[in-house]
């Protein structure tokens, strides 16, 4: 009962990134189908392992099956985690969070019609209008990165909140660990 | 008839634009001028505006009061007045008024008995401006620079959850009484700058999903975007001649400053280095100061309004942003250790001084004489508004009871 709810919602998700890549009439037909296949098992390229892990985002081809926007709403999917961190005054991006870019990078890659914002967001040290100027760097920084493993920069937007939308509340590193961020935003969120 | 109508459309529209904010400014002295330090000053208690008077002349930092319990007689004008008892009471001056319609107060020196000043504020709708004017006029007779308590101030207000905060920018008297709500959103709002003649204030929203300028009418509510909607534009600061606003623009995370045209349009970029050049000021109606970080960390540069990459002007300190400036006095937010402190350097003398207590203090925004400074800080983990007087001796904290409050701006003299 509740693997048949999921399936439909994770169906229903597939249905409305079809229609959205079909719009721009993209050559991303192959995909859909491939997405369909995904979705209805409740599993991701990712969890399949061979695509993601054996360097196959350099193979962006429609229809390399690797990651779909369903994978978007699925908690076992790298997909899912839209949020990295950065240090304090920092804009470039830390190892760690490499493999959640790949993957949306990867994603955008396959689906050029899909587009995201990247909104960034700074710790509240420091003046409030800097703070600005930094969390919109950050946002490029992760643009940047994310066009050159092949989403294209029209796919993109940067916003940058500065520290006017704290994450977490509180005057410690615990707090502004969590407010330093940049989050990929995709359409409806 | 007509003239009617329009009266009548203009009152509707203030009442649109001018919802009552529920909960004003607490306020908290933090810090006093010791009675040695400052020019002992009894007022007589003559009533409410009686009390306006004492927290004004309070917070400057340049003035003790003294207890009118102390006098020793009851301070009535036109009265004879007991000098010794007066005498013994510490005060150098003595303040004396008398409410009716219109306010009339004079001021005695202790030692010689003599009247040193005599005034008469009009009637006015706001009984609480004319205590701000007495104010004034007393800050100006004692100190011979021009008061400013008889002004405005703008700030940012937020509350609720994280990630799902209602931001407002109100409007409040210079000692966060009458607060208005002159803008509400779900968007942050954030960064207001007054006009010269204090009847428009610039900020900047993200009402349209990214930051822009714009310039909104207090009286109307009216308002217009004046930087481009499709760039990134902060920090906005209006020009003395009120033709020109300074901001700063993004072009892919570098923020240049630019003028542009108070009306909006006539977009002019001033400088083109590669890091974050923002929050402009004008020194003169020639001379921009802003904040870079092109040398690594954030420092203070000035440049001629008719262009130029600028040249460093803070040397103390590792990290000095957010200028503001009123005459002589340039206030700035300096990183000393770990703390971020409020100073204020006189540029006539070059004398500066820490004059905040806190660890994550910001904004700050100087009262047009250059004798208090409001700014941000953070009191029992919520963001608060704070007056430091220049010479760092009085302290005040204004908090409010409805979220956090902060960004202050401080209007030019109203009239």
């Amino acid at each position: 009962m509740n693997i048949n709810t999921l399936a439909i919602s994770l169906l229903m998700s597939a249905v409305l990134a079809t229609g959205c890549a079909q719009q721009g009439g993209s050559a991303s037909g192959g995909t859909i189908g491939a997405g369909g296949t995904g979705s209805s098992t409740g599993d991701s390229g990712y969890n399949n392992g061979s695509g993601y892990n054996n360097g196959g985002y350099n193979n962006y081809g429609a229809g390399n099956g690797q990651y779909n926007p369903a994978d978007l709403k699925n908690p076992a999917s790298i997909l899912s985690q839209r949020v990295i961190y950065f240090d304090y005054d920092r804009s470039d991006i830390k190892p760690e969070y490499v493999n959640i870019l790949n993957a949306h990078s990867s994603l955008l890659a396959a689906y050029p019609n899909l587009r995201v914002r990247l909104e960034g967001h700074a710790d509240e040290r420091g003046s409030r209008e800097y703070n600005v100027a930094l969390s919109e760097r950050r946002g490029y920084s992760v643009l940047d990165y994310m066009q050159i493993k092949g989403a294209r920069s029209t796919q993109m937007d940067v916003i940058g909140y500065g520290e006017e939308i704290p994450a977490a509340f509180g005057h410690n590193e615990a707090a502004w660990g969590k407010n330093r961020r940049v989050e990929i935003k995709y359409p409806g969120e | 008839m007509k003239t009617k109508l329009i009266t009548t459309l203009l009152l509707a529209a203030g009442l649109l634009f001018t919802t009552a904010v529920r909960a004003e400014l607490v306020i908290q002295i933090d810090g006093d001028v010791d009675p040695d330090e400052g020019t002992r000053i009894l007022v007589a208690p003559f009533g409410e505006q009686a009390k306006i008077i004492e927290a004004d002349l309070r917070r400057s930092g340049r003035f003790a009061l003294i207890d009118p319990a102390r006098a020793g007689q009851p301070l009535q004008m036109g009265q004879p007045l007991n000098a010794e008892a007066l005498r013994t009471s510490g005060a150098q001056y003595v303040v004396l008024g008398r409410q009716t319609g219109s306010l009339d107060f004079e001021i005695v020196k202790v030692d010689d008995g003599q009247r040193v000043g005599s005034f008469r504020i009009p009637p006015h709708p706001s009984p609480r401006r004319m205590g701000h004017k007495a104010a004034d006029q007393i800050f100006q007779k004692l100190t011979g620079i021009r008061g400013a308590f008889d002004t405005r101030i703008a700030y940012v207000s937020a509350s609720g959850a994280a990630r799902n905060q209602t931001y407002q920018l109100i409007v409040s008297d210079s000692d966060g009484f009458n607060p208005r709500t002159i803008v509400s959103s779900r968007k942050p709002v954030m960064s207001p700058s007054w006009s010269p003649d204090a009847r428009q204030l610039a900020y900047v929203s993200y009402e349209s999903g990214r930051p822009v300028v714009y310039v909104q009418d207090l009286a109307s509510g009216g308002k217009r975007a004046v930087s481009d909607p499709n760039k990134s534009s902060i920090s906005p600061a209006w020009s003395p001649d009120g033709r020109s606003i300074a901001m700063s623009v993004s072009n892919r995370g570098d923020y240049d400053i630019y003028v542009a045209s108070a009306g909006g349009g006539g977009l002019r970029q001033i400088t083109n280095t590669r890091g974050i050049d923002a929050e402009p000021q004008w020194a003169n109606a020639s001379t921009l100061i802003f904040t870079s970080d092109r040398g690594g960390q954030p420092q203070l540069y000035q440049t001629s309004a008719g262009g130029g990459e600028g040249s460093r002007m803070s040397f103390s300190g590792s990290y000095n942003a957010g200028a503001s400036v009123a005459g002589n006095s340039l206030a700035m937010v300096r990183q000393n250790g770990g703390a971020f402190r409020i100073a204020v350097k006189n540029a006539a003398t070059g004398e500066e001084r820490t004059v905040s207590r806190g660890t994550l203090d910001e904004s700050p925004a100087l009262a047009p004489n250059g004798t208090m400074v409001l700014y941000a800080t953070d009191a029992n983990t919520r963001g608060s508004l704070a007056i430091a007087s220049d010479n760092g001796k009085a302290h005040q904290m204004l908090y409010s009871q409805a979220g956090d409050v902060r960004d202050p701006a401080w209007s030019p003299y109203l009239d």
